[in-house]
């Protein structure tokens, strides 16, 4: 029952972002992955509010694009600076939601220094949406660095998925 | 969670120290830079027994084969294999014995007896010159039998002592993470792999170990509560406190070699930037001030000066400064992409890991930039960690397709497997204790 309706907002949430999308913008592939590390998210996502428990069917549901980057760069591509766009559009029409910036890294290079580069990643699309006018206090950044890639392998394609700074509500 | 380690029950009781120390210091120097060194070659007696029980011999064997093993990895003696005997009952060879004298063409000879009483083990070991058919070192050791490994690497610590004037390395451990089901856990082994043990159980992601210069404790970065903040482990009651959780992170923590500062990484002024803070966690200095990424800080042995990444140039480079952020200057030019720098205990060079076409090699650079070696050549190699004689490098390499922790000679030579199954990362020498 649960798992029904989380899977039917997890539609709608696509189809919505689909519909959203201008030429060229592709839908991220993590969207289409249940989230296969769920028991390894700290305690705090446990915080986040379970759509099911809201009045479901008049809520519009809020969801953000994925961005990403090159290899040991934390500057924003032209592609990360469209989804940062939209992903300011949502939070200017959902002014209640408060997100969090995940930075992730690669498997290449050290532990300590993808933490940083993970950080530095996640920062710059804080700063970019604040300089768009999002309030700074709605935005929590963490760095997971390398610990939490989406595709473990190791190849071009999983690389490039891996880096990206994930947006993930934390109030809404 | 268990109590995580627990001293090593081991008890010299007896000792005779002959302390007429042959050639004490002679070498040390030589086996460090380019001239040619000979290594110095040794051969075991075979061990005696007290009761010939199958039981003693093979634990006589176990433990003569760890000597030699001890003995070969300090770079410093190669072993004959001459098959030697003696009759007599003691273990203790008779200089008149002609038929070992006359037959062994090594320097040194190390002859033992042990036996085992219910549960301990006790070996007597003799260390000969052979040429003057002396007896230049004997010591007794006793330890709990299921500890004999120990005992076994008391042995080589005294008979490398003994010959050179160094102090071995071979009851230091080494720490490391271990990917599991549930997270990345904090791992400790012998400095040659065995006796793995499992020492957090926290089903999160812990990295970047790091060993108080006593041994007692361990800092390293955790996520349990969510941000990657520095935890303490303390080795003894196994019991974990958070030592530092400023906003952002709180990565690449090291111990100073006093241990009474912990250098790290820390985000709480938006940018990762160098600071230092007490071991208790608090009173935070901020050392660099760069746009970009500062991290991986590591301490030289006197406690002065800080070896550290910084891509302030664009691409990662090892920096150096004064422990108060003073003094700063450059010391890797030509390579594209290098991090992880890890200060030598003698001083004179730092270990770091540079990227190439092929993945990431350890490579070492002389204090004053120079010198410049690779000592990896396949697979990515990361996280560099000296023991503590300077002599060694523990690492993490891929070059199986999976992630183990492997140790080599400081010129690259003899690197070794010590763990397996993949998933070990972040080796952390300890100092000797």
């Amino acid at each position: 029952m649960y798992k029904m309706k989380y899977l039917l907002l997890l539609i709608l949430g696509l189809a919505l972002l689909g519909s959203g999308c201008k030429k060229g913008t592709k839908l991220e592939p993590a969207a289409e992955k249940p989230p296969q590390k769920v028991e390894e998210q700290p305690p705090k996502e446990e915080e986040t509010p379970k759509p099911v428990q809201e009045p479901e069917v008049t809520r519009k549901e809020v969801t953000f694009q994925m961005i990403h980057f090159d290899f040991d760069k934390y500057n924003l591509r032209s592609d990360a600076i469209e989804a940062l766009n939209e992903n300011a559009k949502v939070l200017m029409e959902s002014p209640e939601v408060k997100i969090r910036i995940e930075g992730h890294c690669d498997e290449r290079g050290t532990v300590e220094y993808n933490l940083a580069l993970g950080e530095r990643r996640a920062s710059a699309a804080k700063d970019y949406l604040v300089k768009l006018g999002i309030s700074p206090t709605r935005i929590e950044l963490i760095s997971y660095g390398k610990e939490r890639p989406l595709d473990p392998n190791s190849n071009e394609e999983a690389w490039a998925k891996n880096r990206r700074d994930d947006f993930k509500i934390i109030s809404q | 969670m268990k109590k995580a380690f627990s001293a090593v029950g081991l008890l010299i009781l007896f000792a005779t120290g002959v302390h007429e120390i042959f050639a004490q210091g002679e070498i040390r120097g030589t086996i460090y830079s380019q001239g040619e060194f000979k290594p110095l070659e040794l051969s075991v007696v075979k061990f005696q027994t007290r009761n010939k029980s199958s039981q003693e011999e093979s634990l006589a064997l176990q433990v003569a084969q760890v000597v030699q093993k001890d003995l070969t990895f300090s770079m410093f003696f190669t072993f004959l294999e001459e098959n030697l005997y003696s009759f007599t009952e003691a273990g203790d060879l008779n200089p008149m014995d002609q038929d070992i004298w006359l037959r062994t063409q090594a320097q040194f000879l190390i002859a033992g007896k042990v036996e085992l009483q219910s549960r301990m083990a006790k070996a007597d070991i003799y260390l000969y010159d052979a040429f003057a058919r002396q007896k230049t070192f004997s010591q007794t050791y006793r330890a709990l039998q299921s500890s004999w490994r120990r005992l076994a690497h008391e042995i080589s610590n005294d008979i490398l002592q003994n010959l050179t004037g160094e102090k071995g390395v071979f009851t230091s451990r080494i720490s490391y993470i271990k990917e599991t089901s549930a997270g990345k856990e904090l791992y400790l082994c012998d400095y040659d792999g065995h006796n793995p043990q499992q020492v957090t159980f926290d089903k999160s992601i812990n990295l970047s170990p790091n060993w108080s210069p006593d041994g007692k404790r361990m800092i390293f970065t955790s996520f349990k509560s969510g941000n990657p903040d520095l935890w303490e482990l303390d080795l003894e009651s196994g019991k974990s406190k958070k030592l530092a959780s400023f906003k952002g992170l709180n990565t690449a923590a090291r111990y100073n070699p006093k241990g009474n500062l912990i250098a790290l990484t820390l985000s709480v002024d938006k940018d990762p930037e160098i600071y230092v803070i007490n071991s208790s966690g608090g009173n935070p200095r901020r050392l660099t001030y760069s746009y970009g990424i500062e991290s991986s800080p590591s301490w030289s042995p006197n406690g002065k000066q800080i070896a550290f990444t910084s891509d302030r140039t664009g691409s990662p480079q090892i920096y150096v400064m004064d422990s108060d952020g003073s003094n700063l200057r450059r010391l890797t030019y030509g390579l594209s992409y290098c991090d992880s720098p890890a200060w030598s205990p003698n001083g004179d060079k730092i270990a770091f890991v540079s990227r190439e076409s092929n993945g990431f090699q350890v490579c070492t650079l002389e204090i004053t930039g120079e010198n410049l070696s690779r000592l990896t050549d396949s697979g990515s190699n990361e996280n560099p960690s000296w023991s503590s004689d300077g002599y060694h490098l523990a690492f993490a390499s891929n070059r199986t397709g999976r992630f183990e922790i492997y140790t080599m000679g400081w010129d690259g030579t003899s690197q070794t497997k010590l763990t397996s199954g993949g998933g070990n990362f972040s080796p952390a020498w300890s100092l000797r204790f």
